[in-house]
């Protein structure tokens, strides 16, 4: 199957590439990955899947080349997720990070210009620019730049942390809603009009929080894991060198497991607490659970 | 004090359960998810952790605390501690 405009041989023009096809390729552990990697890496897709969409109007040997890797890096990381990708065709991408989650699921993915015409002030991705707000919803098909975008801080301090989300719809969809010329330096397709929750495929978290996301959709999204975004071993800069770090390289070749992190002082919280403050927020609670007779609370003596 | 949960406190909440390990999670009944998820849409606030700190001292609201505590109480606990947790609450009065 014919995957991609673009050949191998354009893309080796990158002297990078070579490379990292090669040290992808390291990584599988058996014939079904290699096989999987050498599909995706030298023909652009795999089975009926194709990365490439012709829906950006932005295409070249480079973003196929980014295209890609970021394909490779899922599979090595999240082979699962990959096979559910290619079985649904799932190959347009929106990056954002969990303050936008409920939202999504509530009311889907909405343009900034969309959100503020029903008073929500937007919080993350789809920031208005200085002068005007965007009509439109973009999305990718570079899983990568969806990634860069589900890790931009909203603040310039980088101890603070909003897990990553990238939101994953079909060519098909995106099709049936219709999409905008975008004149971007990446790859960018812009969708006019609100994607519903029905209109998501997925959504792709770290695994760390699967478990959690998938309570917050209650089975209306399928939840999938995306790990270790902020970990790449490789860098592919404005101008498609291609950096690599020998540590996270190692890293991922060792297996070594990902870090999950937990919020730390939960029970010490929980017992600073006092009486009178517990009482004074009772009634909220009661309201979180729209119950009229709390047992427990009774019980309590509170 | 606000008698109904906002929702920018269920959003609060809801990202203090999101950074709790998966024992405290998988306690949790499907419909306080629901309805926190359900609030925390209509809410403009950006939520994020500070890695480094522990809960007492995230940049959070006390409300969110309270809330989260009763959650904590009410579905988390084992009987034993909940008596502790309230002859604690008592106490700190």
């Amino acid at each position: 199957m014919n995957y991609s405009s673009y050949s191998i041989d354009q893309l080796m023009d990158n002297k990078y590439y070579s490379e990292i096809c090669n040290r992808f390729l390291s990584l599988a552990t058996d014939e079904e990955t290699q096989k999987k990697l050498e599909s995706i890496l030298y023909k652009g897709g795999y089975g009926e899947y194709s990365f490439s969409t012709d829906l950006s109007n932005k295409d070249n040997p480079s973003i196929e080349l980014r295209r890609r890797i970021s394909m490779a890096y899922l599979l090595v990381n999240n082979p699962a997720t990959f096979d559910y990708l290619v079985d649904n065709k799932i190959n347009v991408f929106h990056g954002t990070n969990a303050n936008a989650l409920p939202g999504i699921i509530k009311y889907g993915v909405r343009s900034a210009k969309d959100s503020l015409k029903n008073g929500v002030e937007v919080v993350t991705g789809e920031k208005s620019t200085m002068f005007h707000t965007r009509s439109f919803i973009s999305f990718t098909d570079v899983l990568d730049i969806a990634e860069d975008y589900s890790t931009l801080p909203a603040t310039r301090d980088n101890e603070l942390y909003s897990f990553e989300v990238v939101v994953g719809i079909t060519k098909s969809t995106v099709e049936k809603l219709g999409h905008k010329t975008i004149f971007s330096d990446v790859s960018e397709i812009g969708i006019p009009t609100t994607v519903v929750p029905e209109d998501i495929s997925v959504l792709l978290v770290p695994s760390d929080k699967v478990d959690f996301v998938r309570k917050m959709t209650n089975g209306k999204i399928k939840v999938l894991a995306v790990d270790n975004i902020n970990e790449k071993f490789y860098f592919v800069d404005d101008f498609y060198r291609i950096y690599f770090n020998e540590e996270k390289y190692q890293s991922l070749k060792n297996g070594e497991p990902k870090s999950n992190y937990e919020l730390t002082g939960v029970k010490e919280t929980v017992l600073s607490r006092t009486a009178t403050s517990i009482k004074e927020h009772l009634n909220k609670f009661k309201e979180l659970l729209q119950v009229k007779d709390d047992e427990d609370v009774r019980k309590a003596r509170l | 004090m606000l008698e109904k949960l906002d929702c920018d406190t269920a959003k609060e909440v809801l990202t203090i359960i999101s950074y709790c390990n998966k024992s405290i999670l998988n306690k949790i009944p499907q419909e306080v998810y629901t309805k926190l998820v359900s609030l925390s849409a209509e809410s403009n606030k950006d939520i994020y952790i500070d890695k480094s700190k522990p809960l007492y001292n995230q940049n959070l609201s006390e409300d969110s605390l309270e809330v989260f505590s009763l959650i904590y109480y009410n579905y988390v606990a084992e009987d034993y501690e909940k008596n502790k947790i309230v002859d604690t609450w008592v106490t700190n009065n």
